[in-house]
């Protein structure tokens, strides 16, 4: 009797087929975002160097002559593309993976393939919550420290930056796992809501996925506001002064949990949400 | 087998399909005709579980289809009438498809996919729609499937394409596989069905193999016409006349003549097929 629920070798061969598709659906997108920091530094200092420092146009000779003494990007500049760069990819890739499930033919393709509903959930989450975006990180750091290891111009490299370093108190809260689990935490909730947003809208899946976030926090804010306009705020104040010198010994500890709840929370309503959207589908 | 107890399905208000209580039996390459909108496409996607009943239930082999089950959905093949132009050659997606089913048989697939002269080296987004059909057609074939629920097979298919589909379903499907095709091209499938279903607006008009439309039915193709045909039409030469079988006479249906029949006598057919 086969198990309907869950077969490690069934859901194997589900992972596969699902990956070698995503493959297809977002290879490309995924390629651009981890090749980023060599497109942008090769951008940047081409641009840089067509210009002198006084606004005059090089010839083309100089341009080939070398570089004319400009620095490459810096630390904070690459960050700033890294960060535009994890925004589009993780609004982008989860309709582009996974959009066509909403859609009759290619939906109903899906939905007929020989795994159970669980099965394909899984797949599904490993690879929008932890293949794309693990992969995509160690790829962009690695082309990052390659730009840093072939132009020391550019600083340190962002495999480096330590996050709790850089607030650089003894007394702040240290951030887990220096950093690198908020950044994982921002990715992976933007993933999952495109991913819902995905599986919830027929067409335009991004742009009705932000409208609905801009809705949402429209009707949000006004009810919040309504919420905590009669409070004390004097008193408020100081009962949250009291309660950090309280505990500031583990203010790190539940710095770090309020991170982490917020993190399970979101996973947990937009996780549901999509598992609810893939088990009644119908086409 | 497939069981169908007082089916009913609507989309909001609009009732499509209302008590229907039939069965499917293994081994048979069933023709599910009928009207534009009487729900037949609805019927065959229900009968695969990519839509839930509204009431009534279905089974298959005791199970519903609709909580798609991997133990169900690897013995089933649906193919839609609009079919997708992925970005794979044709064997890599027959290849990556039939892991998931214990049967399917690549050499098989090659097989039919030369009998359909179709290149299976080509990508699907660079195929004619004729030629995509005909690989998907080729993949549900060589799937093993022991249920193949087909939607307008033939639409998108050329001439000669047309008669290697016939003489593809019947040489490589295995004898207890059981074939729902829904068709409005009757004239397509006219050798490979039976039995014969006629859906109306929220009913099965006809359920019956061609033994049993031959048995009740006679399809005369003489000068003159009969005061008892049920339906006539004029051929050069003579007429194709439809008249209940009173002398036991043999005769080769026609399907389209059998379709306006059914249409144009309900309730006599009716009565006639409950016998």
């Amino acid at each position: 009797m086969k198990n309907n629920t869950f077969s490690i070798s069934r859901f194997g061969k589900y992972f596969v087929h699902d990956l070698k598709t995503q493959v297809k659906n977002i290879g490309m997108l995924w390629l651009v975002c981890v090749l980023m920091p060599v497109i942008f530094y090769a951008t940047y200092m081409l641009f840089g160097n067509i210009f002198s420092p006084s606004g005059h146009l090089y010839f083309i000779k100089d341009i080939v002559a070398g570089p004319k003494g400009i620095d490459g990007p810096i630390l904070g500049v690459r960050f700033a593309v890294f960060v535009v760069t994890t925004m589009v990819l993780t609004m982008v890739f989860p309709s582009r993976a996974y959009g066509d499930i909403t859609k009759k033919s290619e939906g109903s393709a899906w939905l007929m393939l020989p795994a159970s509903r669980l099965e394909k959930y899984l797949s599904m989450m490993v690879i929008c919550l932890a293949v794309v975006p693990l992969t995509f990180i160690a790829g962009h750091l690695l082309c990052d420290w390659l730009v840093c290891l072939a132009d020391p111009t550019c600083g340190k490299a962002m495999a480096a930056f330590n996050i709790n370093s850089a607030i650089g108190q003894p007394d702040a809260p240290q951030f887990v796992a220096n950093g690198f689990w908020l950044l994982y935490a921002m990715i992976i909730e933007y993933a999952l809501t495109f991913l819902l947003g995905a599986l919830i809208f027929k067409k335009w899946k991004v742009i009705f996925t932000i409208i609905a976030l801009f809705v949402l926090s429209n009707i949000l804010t006004p009810i919040l506001a309504a919420c905590i306009s009669g409070m004390d705020w004097n008193e408020i104040g100081r009962k949250i002064e009291n309660w950090f010198v309280d505990h500031a010994d583990r203010l790190d500890f539940y710095f770090n949990a309020c991170i982490n709840v917020g993190l399970a929370f979101w996973i947990a309503v937009c996780g549901t949400w999509s598992w609810f959207r893939l088990k009644n589908r119908q086409h | 087998m497939i069981t169908i107890d007082k089916l009913g399905f609507s989309y909001g208000t609009n009732q499509v399909l209302k008590n229907i209580t039939t069965t499917f039996e293994e081994g048979r390459i069933y023709g599910l005709l009928g009207e534009n909108g009487v729900g037949k496409t609805t019927l065959l996607t229900l009968l695969c579980g990519l839509k839930a009943p509204k009431e009534g239930t279905i089974l298959t082999d005791g199970e519903k289809p609709f909580d798609r089950t991997p133990s169900l959905l690897e013995k089933q093949y649906y193919l839609p009438d609009d079919v997708s132009p992925l970005g794979w050659k044709a064997k890599d997606f027959a290849k990556m498809n039939g892991v998931f089913r214990e049967n399917y048989d690549h050499e098989r697939f090659l097989a039919i996919m030369d009998e359909f002269e179709t290149n299976p080296e080509q990508k699907m987004n660079q195929m004619s729609s004729g030629q995509l059909k005909k690989t998907y057609i080729s993949f549900a074939l060589a799937s093993g499937c022991k249920y193949l629920f087909m939607d307008e097979p033939t639409n998108g298919l050329d001439i000669p394409s047309k008669t290697q589909f016939r003489g593809a379903v019947m040489k490589h499907t295995s004898e207890d596989t059981t074939i729902i095709i829904s068709t409005h091209q009757v004239r397509d499938l006219e050798n490979l069905i039976d039995p014969i279903i006629i859906l109306d607006k929220q009913d099965v008009l006809l359920n019956a193999t061609i033994e049993e439309i031959t048995r009740k039915l006679y399809f005369d193709y003489g000068n003159e016409l009969n005061p008892e045909s049920l339906f006539s039409e004029q051929l050069p030469g003579g007429f194709l006349q439809v008249r209940p079988n009173r002398e036991g006479l043999e005769s080769k249906v026609n399907v389209e003549a059998l379709f306006n029949t059914v249409h144009k006598h309900k309730e006599y057919i009716r009565g006639l097929f409950a016998k």
